[in-house]
């Protein structure tokens, strides 16, 4: 029988948690005229997540009565009760006003998207950014700000911009930055992964990295974490919380901005060689964080962290290519030069290969630069993985290939043996090459299908990795319908050879150095 | 002598750099392994305490004024007697004064010469983010050139020292290459643990060079240190 008295001693609900669980919203200073590009629209945001449904949603702005046909209130005190949470776009200078106004509303919290505080580097306005914290805090109220994008909680339908799924996911995101917030989930979001809360804090006047660090430690929710940092406020704070969660989830730091050396006085050695970058990563690592630096990096090791690439435990790669042998000797030498091996076959595994694939000045070795016959593709691919020394195969995804276009007859081959004889595809015609969204969408899930069922059956992680231009179109892809499809199917899916060598290195080294602290690597 | 004492002395002088001697005692007293130097203003007190030491010995200039002490002719390493001592105390007087002929001058330090061994560099700074950091790397030329150095903030734990001395391009010499027997790399552990160890007891210091510190394949000792601590 459950036992609600034992759940509930288990139930440790973090301060900050119900910030992200509000009731009711208003949009203080609504924008009354046509949207203004993606940033600052946040009501219309909230109608495309149909926040509606579940809360309270009161646009204020004294000068219009109703907008998209909803009431629209003149201050923040005319709104129903209760409000939790108040986005701000007014001016700076109503702000004091609004501040007030919140207080006597008893709001849980407040984002500021209204800029011109701190971050201006005048003195006056942080003095009257720190007087409105001090007056929200002694009331009780949060602030995320000033001068960000505030909060996407896709389990509470919040979303700071437009475009962003409803649907919620695993990865927890924090940005100083808010057009890096968005960057980083609509970037993801095209690579499948989603998202349990994603945070643009600007200037952490308040709420700051290290809180929503801690929050993401302990957030049930969130198996991985994610940041885009500039600077840290207070470095003390942030390095504990960075341990803390870094401990329990994969975390990926993406550090901007290199500024000059950190250290307050340089009269030692020491002094002199220490950079403010070398010790952020240095904190980073020792935290057992990641760090990713660039962009590009960021997308990809979340991907990793969320998917079979996380399980990879050694070097050597299976590449299963076609597409010619100078891509094949591309990928061996970015594979390489990660660090990573490209083994040869054992001989029986060559023989074997042979008889699938009886074509001269085709490879059956080590990256396998052929395509057999279907019927031996899947006995094939498994030969490969379960080869001695592979601990990971890459292959790009081959479904679709020569896929007629609808209504068209299929290719005039017989099937069975003649088939089998030829080991290259027939030249496709363009025409044929343009495939319905539909089908682009089904040939990436028989992909990632494939895919699946060889790292199921064999144990061997299973990396996909994209094609571009011709070959994908050969291919019968889409690159975001196979990102999703095989994500979705927890595959790692990348866009080049190239940068699925890199994550599996780094997530190598990352697993290395993280040696002695708990493993978040784990299956299952 | 207490951290405490050193420092209000210093403050008092108008000195954020503390003497080596100064230095390498507090660092003693909290464990970090130092050659240890002794203060001496006559060429009699100094061949007292070379007979206590034992030779070979170095002499090297104290003075708030001298930064760079071998620059100027203000160290000799290697004096193996009594007499190499006499000459030795009398050369670094007079070339200090030709160089710095306004330089107050507080003594010359006489120290143990220890056997050569592998240079390594551990060092402290302060973040502006981060308050104290901790540094090792290999000394020398290595650390000139190559800036072949790794860095953890304070507090430092055995996982961290563990790592930061696996984390560094040239640690094969650390292993002993060309036949040389692997170095002790508990003892740099340790003496990185204490230094750590030290900074956080002691939140004045803002810097600290162990430069070098020589490393063998048992034991470790800094045979130079300086403290920069905070003005008040």
């Amino acid at each position: 029988m459950f036992n609600y008295n034992q759940a509930y001693c288990y139930m440790t609900v973090h301060p900050l948690d119900p910030i992200f669980h509000p009731r009711a919203v208003a949009v203080v200073g609504v924008r009354t005229g046509p949207a203004a590009g993606m940033m600052g629209s946040f009501y219309d945001s909230l109608l495309e997540t149909d926040f509606p449904a579940i809360g309270g949603l009161y646009p204020v702005n004294p000068k219009a009565d109703e907008i998209n046909g909803r009431r629209c209130y003149p201050t923040l005190l005319d709104t129903p009760d209760p409000v939790d949470h108040v986005i701000s776009q007014v001016p700076a200078s109503v702000v004091p006003e609004l501040v007030d106004q919140c207080v006597q509303k008893k709001v849980r919290s407040i984002h500021f998207f209204t800029a011109g505080f701190s971050e201006t580097g005048s003195q006056e306005m942080a003095s009257v950014e720190k007087a409105m914290i001090k007056k929200l805090r002694d009331a009780g109220i949060r602030a995320i700000g000033p001068n960000c994008m505030g909060m996407y909680v896709p389990a509470s339908r919040l979303a700071f911009m437009n475009g962003f799924p409803t649907e919620p996911g695993n990865v927890f995101l924090l940005s100083q930055s808010g057009a890096n917030a968005g960057e980083i989930v609509h970037g993801l979001v095209s690579r499948g992964v989603r998202f349990s809360k994603a945070i643009s804090y600007g200037n952490g006047a308040d709420l700051r990295a290290h809180d929503f660090l801690d929050y993401a430690a302990d957030d049930p929710e969130t198996d991985v974490v994610t940041a885009y940092i500039e600077g840290v406020q207070d470095g003390r704070a942030f390095f504990d919380a960075l341990k803390r969660c870094a401990r329990k989830k994969p975390t990926i730091i993406l550090k901007g901005g290199r500024t000059q050396s950190g250290s307050q006085a340089a009269h030692s050695h020491t002094g002199s060689l220490a950079g403010s970058i070398e010790i952020f990563d240095a904190a980073c690592r020792q935290a057992g964080a990641m760090r990713a630096q660039t962009m590009d990096e960021l997308h990809d090791l979340v991907v990793a962290a969320t998917t079979n690439t996380r399980f990879i435990k050694g070097r050597g790669v299976a590449l299963f290519g076609g597409g010619g042998g100078g891509f094949a000797v591309l990928s061996a030498d970015a594979i390489d030069r990660e660090g990573l091996t490209v083994p040869r076959m054992p001989k029986s595994a060559v023989d074997k290969m042979r008889e699938y694939i009886p074509v001269a000045g085709s490879s059956v070795n080590n990256p396998i630069d052929a395509f057999p016959p279907e019927e031996h593709l899947e006995d094939m691919l498994r030969l490969v993985a379960t080869a001695k020394g592979i601990d990971m195969f890459f292959m790009s995804p081959m479904t679709g290939w020569r896929q007629p276009p609808p209504g068209s007859k299929p290719a005039a081959t017989g099937a069975g043996k003649s088939k089998a004889k030829k080991a290259k595809p027939a030249p496709v015609p363009a025409a044929e090459l343009a495939l319905t969204q539909e089908q682009k969408l089904e040939n990436a899930n028989k992909a990632a299908d494939q895919m699946r069922s060889l790292e199921d059956d064999t144990g061997t992680p299973v990396i996909a990795v994209l094609r571009s231009g011709r070959m994908a179109r050969m291919m019968g892809q889409s690159k975001s319908a196979m990102s999703e499809a095989g994500y979705r199917k927890g595959i790692g899916v990348y866009p080049s050879v190239a940068r699925a060598a890199r994550t599996v290195a780094q997530m190598l080294e990352w697993k290395a150095y993280r040696k002695g602290l708990p493993d978040i690597f784990k299956k299952g | 002598m207490k951290i405490k004492t050193v420092v209000k002395k210093a403050r008092a002088e108008g000195r954020s750099l503390l003497s080596e001697v100064e230095a390498k005692e507090i660092l003693h007293s909290a464990g970090v392994p130092v050659e240890r130097t002794v203060l001496t203003t006559t060429v009699k007190d100094a061949l007292a305490q070379a007979d206590w030491i034992g030779y070979p010995v170095v002499l090297k200039i104290v003075s708030p004024d001298i930064s760079h002490k071998s620059d100027i002719g203000g160290v000799k390493i290697g004096l193996k007697d009594r007499t190499a001592v006499r000459v030795a105390f009398n050369e670094i007087l007079a070339n200090a004064k030709k160089a710095a002929p306004k330089a107050s001058i507080t003594g010359i330090a006489v120290q143990h010469m220890a056997p050569p061994g592998t240079e390594v560099i551990i060092g402290v700074t302060t973040d502006a983010q981060f308050g104290p950091v901790v540094m090792f790397g290999l000394g020398g030329i290595m650390v000139e050139v190559m800036k072949d150095v790794v860095f953890r903030v304070v507090p430092v734990t055995e996982r961290d020292a563990r790592q930061m001395i696996s984390e560094i391009k040239g640690k094969a010499i650390l292993d002993g290459v060309r036949g040389q027997p692997p170095l002790d790399k508990t003892a740099i552990t340790n003496a990185i643990l204490k230094v750590s160890e030290f900074v956080l007891n002691n939140p004045e210091v803002l810097e600290l060079d162990l430069n070098p510190m020589l490393v063998y394949p048992k034991g470790a000792v800094a045979v130079d240190a300086r403290i920069v601590i905070a003005e008040e």
